[in-house]
């Protein structure tokens, strides 16, 4: 994956195939420490012991019509090369949160990517799941919730266009951050 | 241009109140993006973000976007599947955002499959 607005979309699609209705996505930047974490967190079915023993394993997937699972095992392979790492807590039937953190300064560091992108992308193609996104850099904080925007109530085009005008707000964000981190 | 016929007034109508039934609710099309990681990796979100603002638009009310995980032939991908009312699904492979945006004008909104970029014509699942 290239960045990792991809990677973040990758997997919240693991999210929804495990079928959950509400996920959390945290991003934290905090530059005085050097460090982005990232928290995925769904109330889809979990995974058991033992799947959780081989989720970095890129052959193996819980999907039947494949026989690689390379989503969480290109994930960790991005952290570690910024001296970063992937945490996974998961429970049955509860949900998991994943966790991947990364240091910003490390030349290996992946690009942030088009998070707004991946935003309009996932939450326009699930209007049946609730998305929570709060985003943290430095003491500003955005945050997004789809349940301003009573999905069930509009048509696509209504709703595309709520999330677009939220969006706009999100880009600003990104320009600050992205100003600020890399000078550009 | 010659002088309109009556059959070339049938015509125009036609056209017109298909893609007004689309717009209102009469209508319905399906557009399954593959999202799969591989999809990801090869561009599937640049593809669902076309099809998203070519909604936008035309003003397609009556369009139901969703995603689905990798169907099996990663090298094909971006792949995208359009179930247009009454027509079997369709399956597009290879895509980039003029395609998308052909794929579209032409099937989307029209029903007209676009066959030169079309995989083949069945359901996406393999038993």
């Amino acid at each position: 994956m290239e960045d990792l607005s991809l990677h973040i979309l990758d997997i919240v699609e693991n999210s929804i195939k495990a079928n959950a209705k509400n996920i959390e996505i945290k991003i934290l930047i905090d530059k005085k420490n050097d460090i982005i974490k990232v928290t995925i967190k769904d109330d889809g079915k979990g995974m058991t012991e033992d799947e959780l023993k081989i989720a970095f394993d890129p052959f193996y997937t819980s999907g039947k019509n494949k026989k690689t699972g390379l989503g969480l095992s290109l994930l960790r392979d991005s952290a570690l090369k910024a001296e970063g790492n992937v945490d996974i807590v998961s429970e049955i039937n509860k949900g998991t949160e994943i966790q991947a953190y990364f240091k910003i300064s490390h030349p290996d560091m992946i690009p942030l990517g088009d998070l707004s992108k991946t935003m309009l992308v996932m939450v326009a193609a699930n209007r049946d799941k609730q998305f929570r996104l709060s985003h943290i850099y430095n003491g500003l904080e955005f945050n997004f919730d789809t349940a301003e925007f009573k999905a069930h109530k509009t048509d696509i085009v209504s709703y595309l266009k709520q999330i677009k005008d939220k969006l706009e707000e999100y880009k600003n964000f990104l320009e600050i951050i992205k100003g600020d981190l890399y000078g550009i | 241009m010659g002088k309109l016929k009556i059959e070339d007034l049938d015509k125009i109508a036609e056209s017109a109140r298909k893609k007004i039934s689309l717009r209102e609710g009469a209508g319905k099309v399906k557009i399954t993006v593959h999202m799969g990681t591989c999809g990801i990796a090869a561009g599937a979100r640049n593809i669902m973000a076309t099809f998203l603002n070519e909604i936008e638009m035309h003003n397609a009310k009556d369009i139901i976007v969703v995603t689905s995980g990798c169907a099996g032939l990663c090298s094909k991908e971006p792949m995208a599947t359009i179930e247009y009312e009454n027509q079997a699904p369709v399956k597009y492979i290879e895509l980039n955002e003029e395609k998308a945006k052909k794929i579209f004008d032409e099937h989307v909104l029209h029903g007209k499959i676009v066959p030169e970029y079309a995989l083949s014509i069945g359901s996406e699942r393999i038993q």
